[in-house]
């Protein structure tokens, strides 16, 4: 069909559409604000940052990944339990970007931990969740 | 896809309207709570797919409700494809997103987003369509071609002729004549602000109005690949969001006069040798995601009326006649619906080629070529012309009885103009390098010596088209005088032996910037060198060397300098702007929107081969991101400038730091200003994409916001920017390189955000953070 027909038949049919306003309006599906009881921790203090904490059920090791301001040497990385305990403390530099924790080798309970990166004055913590 | 044909096939002769929402969405993944760190209530993104063809006016609303019903809820913020949308690919069923923020919405409780699209032709659109109807062919033919003076887009029947001057930074009347001249965009570009730009488009727009001109051709702000190209110096920068913003704001003031802004040169001309043969050459995602990046904002943010193609190819095809940007990208994808015109005789291949895939206005060829030519085209294809070209005529209103082109005539050359010249030339100027704090200098009890070629000259800009016949002009000479001679008996004078000296200014740059051949040297002039050696040799510790032209130059003796100003361009009132900046009346503000290269080696390929000029791959490209890539140092970075005050940057917060694909990020830092002087800071984000995809090689960084601000001592400010889905996406050309199988992307993985003062990663401050997209 060429072109001409094309356009002789759709200006025969549409033509009482040019120039007509049209009004349309849609419902979106439903959603919610879900109520939320803790606050997330958004600052990044002067880089220092947890950007991941990833547990592999697999491998039974957590990977955690964070970044702190060139030529930090002597940084902290604690691991509290829910309730406050601390179970783990590391000591980690600019150099390395991420460290494991074995979670097999203390016998780990499933459930959520705080992971918190400490330097000089500031903090910056991650939630990690242990499914078993 | 046969739909989509089948209506732009219909588009080219008729006008008919069709519109469909098909669906909204929200996802409860991009739902987010509170954040009183950032100061972000309730916030949340809607996505609807519209199809809205042949409508020019189409209004979107939004309300959030119960789904129970009752009361919506009051939207403290709502921002994206929403109230008068720019319509994309009209015929296609495209995808629209509007992000909102609430405040206390009740939690747990279902609600829907409730939107209503509006779309209807405009009273301009039905003047327009009444012209095609009515008009005969060879009339509408007419139109499509130029004559007079030639710079006249012809009129015919009831429509007037279109009168364009040159002026990419002030009005160039084709007949002679003065005018205001401001700094060219390479300097506007230096300012890193957007209502500068604007300022700068609203004035010359009231000159070229003044004139009787309704048609600027320009602003002109193709990338700078490399600073010897030719017309470098007339453009922005080298980055695409900055070209892209700063060009938009121009275009904004000009039309807000009533003045066509018609972009130029369209696209990639970036070499001036051989220019008419030339091929650029480069694969799709280094045209898309920067060569052509730079266009966007000003289609389809600032609505530009104009737009000029360049003389060179793009890829083998003359860029007049180049379906890939002129109609696939250019009219298709970003929904351009004006006129379009040729660079003066660029319409190599052949006028029906042109016309069909791009121009409209094929100038300044004479009438009986292009009516000939044209009128014996389909009714559909000059139909198509004629309604851009009429359409771009009822925007500046020349179609109204009493239209008077001569508007705002009092006002050329007008004190009010030097001002706004002045004020735009303060801020371009840029402090590379001040070692010790050697600027200011003293304005009592002092004595200096000025020397090097350009002390007694005010450079205008290039030649060339953007030339521009100032009346008024300040000399650097003139300007260090009159600020001297205001200051009073004690003021530090200046003097002719340079061992007598405290200070030993030396005004050099670089030369040879113009139309039609590149810059023979990507170092200063000889003249330039020779005079800042010599002051070197005498005053090593107190040689300050202020850089005038269009482009960044190769480190030589000049760079050895203890202090430097670079400024580009700065307009007819540079000799004032920049002693306001060497006796410290002004504090700098400005920024480098090039990069500064040591040497000829951390620039891209500029020898044709074989007559094209081959680009390198998107991830190593030019400027910045070629040396970030190759890990070197240039001489100075994009976004360089200092000032004579210090900042700190703090707080940086980033907000969410986990998104899914099309979400958005807010991030906000702390601005103080450290020092005991007043000054502007240009906060500068960068991101680095993700190097998840091996198929698509990142740049290390890439430029997506940027904010000026005024600080006075010890005042903090907190600056936000939002980067949505536009800014973290990457150009993913599919298959096989142009097929049309190409689609904008958004990696999965950590992007980093890095918030400072300069591209160069190790200049303080800086901060940065960074958000995960799953």
């Amino acid at each position: 069909m060429s072109n001409k027909i094309i356009i002789g038949l759709m200006t025969f049919f549409l033509i009482p559409l040019i120039a007509n306003a049209v009004t349309w309006q849609m419902d979106s599906n439903p959603f919610i604000f879900p109520s939320v009881s803790v606050k997330k921790d958004i600052s990044i203090k002067e880089n220092a940052k947890i950007f991941s904490a990833l547990y592999n059920a697999g491998k039974g090791i957590v990977t955690i990944r964070y970044n702190l301001p060139k030529n930090t040497k002597n940084a902290v990385l604690e691991i509290y339990s829910i309730s406050g305990l601390k179970i783990k403390s590391f000591t980690v530099s600019s150099d390395l970007k991420e460290i494991l924790w074995d979670v097999t080798s203390q016998k780990i309970c499933a459930g959520i931990y705080i992971a918190i990166l400490k330097y000089s004055s500031l903090q910056n913590k991650i939630q990690i969740s242990i499914i078993k | 896809m046969f739909i989509n044909k089948f209506f732009q096939i219909l588009l080219l002769g008729f006008i008919i309207c069709y519109a469909q929402l098909y669906t909204v969405s929200v996802s409860q993944q991009m739902i987010h709570p509170p954040s009183s760190d950032i100061g972000l209530g309730w916030s949340g993104k809607i996505q609807y797919t519209l199809t809205c063809g042949g409508y020019d006016s189409v209004m979107v609303s939004l309300s959030i409700v119960p789904a129970a019903g009752g009361s919506a809820l009051q939207l403290t913020r709502v921002w994206g494809d929403i109230g008068k949308i720019h319509v994309r690919n009209a015929w296609a069923r495209e995808n629209y997103n509007v992000f909102f923020e609430v405040q206390s919405p009740q939690t747990n409780v279902q609600y829907i987003a409730r939107l209503i699209v509006y779309a209807d032709t405009s009273q301009l659109m039905k003047q327009v369509e009444n012209y095609i109807r009515t008009m005969s062919k060879t009339e509408k033919a007419t139109l499509c071609g130029g004559g007079g003076t030639g710079f006249e887009g012809n009129g015919a029947g009831p429509i007037p002729q279109i009168f364009m001057s040159d002026g990419p930074h002030g009005v160039r009347p084709p007949t002679g004549g003065q005018a205001t001249c401001f700094p060219t965009m390479a300097g506007l570009a230096s300012t890193w602000d957007t209502s500068l730009a604007l300022t700068e488009g609203l004035t010359m727009g009231e000159e070229f109005r003044a004139l009787g001109k309704n048609c600027a051709l320009g602003p002109a702000f193709d990338l700078v690949y490399h600073p010897q190209g030719g017309r470098a110096s007339e453009y922005c920068s080298e980055d695409p969001y900055l070209s892209g913003h700063i060009a938009a704001s121009v275009c904004r003031g000009l039309q807000a006069k009533g003045v066509i802004a018609t972009v130029k040169h369209y696209a990639c001309n970036n070499k001036e040798q051989n220019r008419f043969q030339l091929s650029a050459n480069m694969d799709e995602r280094s045209l898309r995601e920067i060569y052509l990046y730079n266009w966007k904002p000003s289609f389809v943010e600032a609505k530009c009326w104009g737009v000029m193609g360049a003389y060179n190819k793009v890829n083998g095809s003359y860029a007049c006649s180049n379906k890939y940007i002129m109609t696939d990208v250019l009219r298709n994808e970003w929904g351009y619906r004006f006129l379009a015109m040729t660079d003066w005789g660029a319409n190599f291949d052949n006028l029906t080629a042109g016309m069909q895939w791009g121009v409209d206005i094929d100038m300044p060829n004479p009438d009986v070529y292009t009516v000939g030519a044209v009128a014996g085209q389909p009714d559909s294809i000059v139909n198509m012309h004629a309604r851009r070209i009429i359409y771009a005529h009822a925007m500046i209103g020349d179609l109204v009885s009493g239209y008077n082109r001569y508007a705002f005539q009092n006002t050329l050359m007008s004190q009010a103009h030097r001002d706004s010249a002045r004020k735009i030339g303060n801020e371009c100027i840029v402090l590379a390098k001040n070692n010790n704090n050697l600027l200011p200098i003293p304005k009592t009890g002092k004595k200096i010596y000025c020397t090097g070629p350009f002390y007694t000259q005010c450079r205008l800009g290039p030649g060339g088209s953007s030339s521009v016949n100032a009346r008024d002009r300040v000399t650097p000479q003139q300007g260090i005088t009159n600020l001297l001679s205001s200051v009073g008996a004690q003021a530090t004078t200046i003097v002719t032996d340079i061992n007598q000296a405290d200070y030993v200014i030396v005004f050099g740059g670089v030369t040879g910037e113009t139309e039609g051949s590149d810059r023979p040297s990507l170092q200063v002039s000889t003249e330039s060198e020779n005079a800042v050696t010599t002051a070197l040799a005498a005053k090593p510790q107190s040689t300050i060397f202020v850089f005038t032209g269009g482009s960044a130059a190769s480190a030589g003796n000049w760079s050895n300098a203890p202090a430097i100003l670079i400024a580009f361009y700065p307009g007819q009132e540079q000799g004032s702007c920049i002693a306001d900046v060497l006796f410290g009346n002004v504090n700098p503000s400005g920024k480098l929107p090039v990069t500064f290269p040591q040497n000829a080696s951390q620039l891209p390929n500029f020898n044709l081969v074989g007559g094209n000029l081959i680009y390198p791959r998107s991830d190593t490209a030019h400027g910045y991101f070629r040396v970030n890539k190759m890990g070197v140092k240039p001489l100075f970075a994009f976004g360089h400038g200092l000032s004579y005050t210090t900042f700190k940057y703090s707080n940086l917060k980033i907000y969410p730091d986990n998104i899914v694909s099309g979400d958005r990020v807010f991030v906000s830092v702390d601005v103080t200003n450290t020092g005991s002087v007043a000054g502007k800071e240009v906060v500068q984000l960068y991101l680095s994409m993700p190097a998840t995809n091996s198929n698509l090689p990142v740049r290390v960084q890439d430029l997506r916001g940027f904010k000026k601000v005024y600080l006075n001592p010890g005042e903090t400010k907190k600056v936000d920017f939002i980067l949505g889905p536009e800014e973290m996406q990457v150009f993913n050309p599919g298959t096989q390189q142009y097929s049309g199988s190409g689609r904008w992307e958004i990696l999965t993985g950590i992007y980093k955000v890095r918030v400072g003062t300069s591209s160069d990663i190790d200049m303080q401050p800086t901060l940065s953070g960074s958000f995960t997209i799953q």
